[in-house]
């Protein structure tokens, strides 16, 4: 699965099947987000996709203003695009990024149906690079389907028989829950292909960008 | 038989106790899974849960409600619940959100309820179990109190029996004291005297061991004894016996009224020659019996014992105390020249009530 689909599946997060945790509430509250300049900017990842990343502004209502957010284009090389809103937050010391879709260009009647979903990545920065792990969907299912944790959220059967897990809980219960079990090996590390060596199966859901500029 | 047994069973402390904490368990799986169905995971969790709320229930139950509540120590009991509550949710949020992990390992767990929330669930724990307690002791008392009602009731009935025997050798013992007077003297009217105590007997032995006999019959046989008395005494006492208003469907205890006429004849009649006089009036409106008797004081040649001196009288006022303990009067004036019992009973049982 490469990772312009995986982010196609966050764009349009509760319709899809995906390796993403989706979550209804956001990851962060307000008071827990912070903003970086020094992630503005554009990146490369492995793939030569572009990650444009520019400090959200709003103009709704009055004078444009900026907001402490991030809208993060995404373009891959047949110029096809998506469009994220990303809060950097901070939790027990270790830095997390919020993702949700944003700008949606779909027909009235499709998006009608829609509600965006939040996903959450671990991430660490440096001037020239950022290292993004997003939380595993596929240890979290293995989880559910176990009977092995407790939190709140639906499971969702397509045609297929295949169940998608979307938490319910509160931004509280949420926070809470990664505060306790995100420095466990698997919650933010691939391993839904065993078939494929543990590098290969990494660099699906941890990458790293390159600054271009 | 088994009702019985069932209803044993649910008598059983222990069984009390499960029933309690598994009805509180199918409460708290419901609330924590809510519409959704509960899952493995909800049963080890509210499982858990409990860990936290038994311990506190118990100190609660076994130590701060004896040895606060119960002595009446509100303040200290208040004070104890405010400092245990909180704690209690402490610990509630540190097993799940720290020891869990240790007892449990593989499971994913975290505390789901804030401080305010637990307390909120400890609070209404404590006002169940505390109600629970209370209401179960206020119907030991009450089951105590009944027990005690019917032992005091079949005590008093002891006890009368008991004054109802007492009356039959007392006044047996007075007549045949009056018969062997008369035989002394060698008198025509020994036999009929003899009859009159003949029919008096059989009232007294074969008709007073019902709780109430009619007014008409103690009626009847008190004229019986005011005649046996009166061939006794020569017709030298003026006796008069009156009685007013409609008797028929009073009922009273038996016995009730023979007593003080006799002591009047005893006390008055039989000790003095001349001027001797007894009055008796027996007065009955609707449901009020009253009944007035005096006689003027003479000597007495007192051939009663001692120890049965006013055993008569005070049969009557013991005999009313436990029947109309509420609903009647009972006036002795004893003055140097006469000697008066005012009775009055209200709301006395008739026939149509019996």
């Amino acid at each position: 699965m490469k990772l312009k689909t995986i982010l196609l599946f966050v764009f349009i997060a509760l319709v899809a099947t995906g390796c993403l945790v989706k979550s209804l509430h956001p990851f962060y509250k307000d008071s827990d987000v912070i903003f970086e300049p020094a992630l503005i900017g554009t990146w490369l990842d492995k793939d030569s996709s572009i990650w444009t990343i520019e400090q959200k502004k709003v103009s709704f209502m009055g004078p444009e203003r900026f907001l402490n957010s991030y809208k993060i284009t995404f373009s891959e090389k047949e110029n096809e695009t998506s469009v994220l809103d990303a809060h950097l937050f901070k939790l027990n010391g270790q830095l997390y990024v919020d993702f949700i879709p944003s700008d949606v260009k779909l027909p009235d009647l499709t998006s009608f149906h829609l509600v965006p979903a939040h996903s959450i990545a671990k991430v660490a920065f440096s001037s020239d690079s950022i290292s993004l792990k997003w939380f595993n969907e596929t240890w979290l299912a293995g989880l559910f389907e176990n009977n092995k944790i407790r939190i709140s959220h639906e499971t969702i059967r397509d045609e297929n028989d295949a169940d998608t897990y979307v938490l319910t809980a509160s931004t509280e219960e949420l926070q809470k829950f990664i505060i306790k079990y995100g420095n466990d090996p698997l919650a933010f590390k691939d391993n839904s292909d065993k078939n494929k060596p543990v590098k290969e199966r990494d660099d699906l859901l941890c990458f790293t960008l390159r600054r271009v500029k | 038989m088994e009702v019985k047994k069932i209803v044993s069973l649910f008598r059983n402390r222990l069984l009390q106790h499960i029933l309690f904490w598994c009805f509180s368990f199918f409460v708290l799986l419901n609330l924590f899974t809510g519409s959704g169905k509960a899952g493995k995971i909800d049963y080890i969790y509210t499982a858990l849960f409990h860990l936290t709320v038994i311990p506190f229930v118990y100190l609660n139950l076994m130590v701060f409600i004896p040895v606060f509540l119960s002595r009446g120590r509100y303040l200290l009991y208040t004070l104890s619940l405010i400092m245990v509550i909180p704690c209690s949710a402490d610990l509630n949020i540190l097993l799940f959100d720290r020891w869990i992990d240790h007892v449990l390992p593989g499971y994913y767990f975290i505390s789901y309820y804030s401080l305010s929330d637990i307390i909120k669930i400890m609070a209404v724990y404590t006002a169940v179990t505390t109600l629970i307690k209370l209401s179960r002791g206020w119907f030991m008392l009450s089951d105590a109190n009944r027990r005690l009602s019917q032992l005091q009731k079949e005590n008093a009935e002891t006890e009368l029996r008991v004054l109802k025997g007492q009356i039959n050798p007392h006044f047996l013992f007075n007549s045949l004291n009056g018969i062997y007077s008369l035989a002394l003297r060698n008198s025509e009217r020994t036999p009929e005297t003899v009859l009159k105590l003949s029919d008096i007997l059989r009232y007294v032995i074969y008709e007073t061991n019902a709780d109430l006999i009619s007014l008409s019959v103690e009626i009847k046989y008190l004229k019986d004894y005011i005649d046996l008395q009166k061939i006794r005494s020569d017709s030298r006492a003026d006796i008069e016996f009156s009685i007013s208003g409609e008797f028929k469907n009073i009922m009273i205890p038996p016995m009730l009224l023979l007593p003080l006429v006799e002591n009047s004849f005893k006390h008055g009649v039989k000790g003095s020659a001349n001027k001797s006089y007894i009055k008796m009036n027996l007065h009955i409106d609707k449901n009020d019996v009253s009944f007035v008797i005096e006689n003027n004081k003479g000597m007495v040649d007192d051939v009663e014992l001692k120890d049965y001196k006013g055993v008569g009288l005070d049969n009557v006022r013991k005999r009313l105390e436990m029947i109309y303990p509420e609903s009647h009067e009972f006036l002795v004036i004893d003055s140097d020249d006469f000697f008066r019992v005012d009775m009055k009973i209200k709301n006395i049982t008739s026939k149509d009530e019996d």
